[in-house]
């Protein structure tokens, strides 16, 4: 410890005083801190100074916590606008162009059961192929069975995209 | 101290219209936002009508809170510069920094302390936070402020240069400058500190 203590020149009384706000704040780094300490231990007059502000410190973290007027809480929410904001709410989501707007599709292409038949058509399309050995005319069953799940799911992800970009750019 | 990811959840629920999740933001902030705004006015009445302009400020701005951001952070700038903006449109007298403090870089010469008791009683305890009250409220608006988030709030330099939109350096040299107004207003009202 003491071979430590040589390394460092000790700090002038300016220096220690210049320092000691740092110092309660905890901010130092811990040789430059050691030095304060050091000085403090052997030097009374900045000891003292460091006292005070220790004091000053204390009192200033134990202001507590206020509490509002019982009927805080009620004013404000009575003087906030819920019913315009949620009419708002269409306004305020993001808008993508009409081409990524789900609605943009026929009902009946994204429907869950023009879907489901769809991969069930597909299915069956392709292991009549496949193990039945059937025409391959049958290609194109497989191909328009998947052709709605398809369409629904580039939509989504293009729509997806465009709504990071425009995040993105609502950043910038 | 606040968390960050839970109010994150609530924010989003407040931006679906759920009414409840406001009430909930205003639970969780209500104290610190009015503390805030009481000590920057020392004056109840202002305190309220301030914290409660925060908070329905602070609705209307939902759709432009920046989720890169802490929701307490935003919240405590909105609310700053609420308290920084009344107090400057009302011209309320404040030190003028030259009266008190004196040049950069000067040594203090404190009187010492036969150092007395520390305030053991409620009563005395209260005093002295009643006097360090009043001394804040007499600071320039933005070094109240950084007191405040810093003391008050227990906040980072960081945080508060965040909040503040400062340069790190700026803030830490004028939370260095409020504590030394502090602590020299004290000792000139010789306030047994
Ligand atoms: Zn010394």
């Amino acid at each position: 410890m003491t071979g430590r203590k040589a390394e460092q020149p000790p700090i002038s009384c300016a220096e220690c005083r210049a320092s000691l706000q740092d110092y309660l704040d905890g901010t130092m780094v811990k040789t430059e801190s050691m030095r304060v300490f050091l000085h403090l231990r052997d030097c009374a007059d900045c000891e003292a100074v460091h006292r005070q502000w220790q004091a000053t410190f204390e009192a200033l973290e134990s202001m507590p916590e206020l509490e509002p007027p019982a009927d805080f809480d009620a004013r404000v929410l009575a003087a906030v606008p819920y019913d315009s904001y949620r009419a708002m709410a269409e306004l305020r989501a993001p808008r993508v162009p009409v081409i990524f707007a789900e609605e943009s599709l026929p009902a009946v292409v994204r429907s869950p059961v023009t879907r489901l038949a769809g991969m069930v058509v597909a299915a069956g399309a392709g292991v009549a192929m496949g193990w039945f050995d059937g025409p391959s005319s049958l290609a194109y069953l497989v191909l328009a069975g998947l052709l709605p799940e398809a369409v629904v799911r580039l939509q989504g992800a293009l729509r997806g995209a465009v709504l990071v970009l425009q995040r993105d750019r609502g950043r910038a | 101290m606040f968390d960050r990811h839970q109010d994150l959840k609530t924010i989003r629920r407040c931006k679906r219209g759920e009414e409840e999740a406001f009430a909930e933001i205003l639970q969780r902030y209500r104290g610190p936002i009015y503390s805030l705004c009481f000590r920057m006015t020392r004056n109840a009445e202002d305190a309220r009508d301030l914290a409660q302009e925060v908070f329905i400020k602070v609705f209307g701005l939902l759709d432009r809170f920046d989720e890169k951001y802490a929701f307490s952070s935003w919240l405590f700038r909105i609310a700053t510069n609420h308290c920084i903006d009344h107090l400057r449109r009302n011209r309320l007298r404040f030190l003028s920094l030259d009266g008190v403090a004196g040049k950069d870089g000067e040594e203090y010469e404190l009187q010492l302390p036969h150092k007395g008791p520390a305030p053991d009683t409620v009563l005395e305890r209260r005093q002295a936070v009643q006097r360090l009250q009043e001394v804040i409220a007499e600071l320039p608006p933005h070094y109240k402020a950084v007191t405040l988030l810093r003391h008050d709030r227990h906040l980072s330099y960081e945080e508060i240069a965040e909040i503040l939109d400062l340069p790190l350096g700026t803030v830490k040299a004028r939370i260095h400058r409020a504590r030394n107004l502090i602590q020299q207003m004290l000792k000139e009202r010789s306030y047994d500190i």
